[in-house]
């Protein structure tokens, strides 16, 4: 009930800001930019680009707002326009991944690997999982966007293949593939 | 022992979609069964288990509060009006290249088309009887060639006078074929939302 009440007043805002009320389309970000701004943060690693990806992705969702369907989730198809942004921006930087052991070597931590060295901070989480996130985030980036999308939105295998346009398969691969990587880097859990 | 040793490879190959119940049934059965006489690919099947808890209790990162004022004034320095009315720029490359290609090849259709034979038949007749003045000009008959050479002149001005007279019709076929088409990439790419916004914004009618 309160679901199909929240789709409504959704569907209100779009509509007044279709109209040119942009201070609707304000009410719509305020929803759900946490959300968003979590999953680039665990897509990209870094509090700063996932900052910076978040204003992008609003600011496209508003000028293409004409092309979503009312009816649908607001949120999921922001998500949609997220995990494009962030694979396009991904793909221009060419980011080159590296293993946790040569982080080591290196004497460096990841960005943002420390929730209270991280600007976006009041992280709360056990060694373990930041182990495990940190993994993560040295994963090729198709690989980490499959898992995040999984695990971090909680999206099925079907929802992955439909918002990257990847075939089922290549879900299944990118995903089975990166938790191998992943308990590979962490080791015994 | 072997047996079973074969059994961890097959079966290690399907963990992840094992756990992920996207196994087919038959195969899932043998993962099963084999599981329950493995502890070594039960205690991996574990750990793979234990590894998606930690994915999905993975600590929720909160952003900085100023995050939010920053898109406001991102879509406040946008400029003025409804969104997405700027269709021309959702163009992508593919719909541009295909427009490209209808339009060439209109263009060659009107290029050779029958106006311009018309148009073009005296340079057509001086062109066609080229073989048989440079077999008169090899045999040493060479007033009929000069008499041909005398013509190449009026069949270049009669080329000229062709291209002159279809110019212009050619730039209005490629100018309306481009306009023409254009619109309708334009408007199919647009119809789809529209149509479900209107109907969605006005009700169904029936």
């Amino acid at each position: 009930m309160a679901e199909a009440e929240a789709a409504r007043t959704e569907a209100d805002l779009i509509r007044r800001c279709l109209g040119g009320d942009r201070s609707a389309f304000d009410s719509l970000v305020q929803r759900c930019y946490r959300g968003i701004y979590n999953m680039l943060y665990q897509m990209t690693g870094s509090a700063e680009d996932a900052s910076d990806l978040t204003q992008e992705t609003f600011v496209r969702a508003y000028s293409r707002l004409d092309s979503f369907q009312l009816g649908r989730p607001f949120a999921a198809w922001v998500r949609r326009i997220a995990t494009n942004i962030c694979i396009d921006e991904q793909r221009k930087r060419k980011r080159p991944t590296v293993s946790l052991e040569q982080v080591a070597e290196s004497g460096l931590e990841p960005a943002d690997a420390s929730p209270e060295t991280s600007p976006a901070g009041r992280l709360e989480a056990s060694e373990q999982s930041l182990r495990v996130m940190r993994a993560v985030r040295r994963l090729p980036e198709k690989q980490r966007v499959v898992v995040v999308l999984r695990h971090i939105e909680g999206m099925t295998l079907e929802e992955i293949s439909r918002a990257l346009r990847m075939p089922l398969g290549t879900v299944k691969v990118n995903l089975f593939r990166a938790r191998q990587r992943v308990r590979e880097l962490v080791g015994e859990l | 022992m072997s047996e079973v040793k074969n059994g961890c490879r097959k079966v290690g190959a399907r963990l992840e979609a094992y756990f992920e119940g996207v196994l087919p049934e038959a195969e899932e059965r043998m993962v099963a069964e084999h599981l329950w006489q493995c502890p070594r690919c039960a205690s991996e099947l574990e750990q793979i288990r234990r590894l998606a808890v930690f994915l999905n209790e993975a600590p929720v990162a909160q952003p900085e509060e100023a995050l939010l004022a920053a898109i406001s004034a991102r879509l406040a320095a946008l400029p003025e009006g409804r969104p997405a009315s700027r269709g021309w720029k959702r163009l992508g490359l593919a719909e541009v290249l295909v427009l490209a290609g209808v339009a060439a090849i209109w263009y060659l259709c009107a290029l050779v088309g029958p106006h311009f034979f018309t148009a073009a038949a005296p340079a057509w007749s001086y062109a066609s009887g080229l073989t048989q003045h440079a077999a008169a000009w090899a045999t040493g008959s060479y007033s009929a060639a000069l008499d041909w050479l005398g013509g190449v002149a009026g069949a270049a001005s009669s080329w000229g006078q062709a291209a002159r007279h279809l110019a212009p019709r050619l730039v209005l076929y490629l100018a309306i074929e481009v306009a023409l088409v254009s619109a309708a990439a334009f408007l199919i790419r647009r119809r789809r939302p529209q149509v479900a916004l209107s109907r969605q914004l006005h009700g169904r009618r029936s």
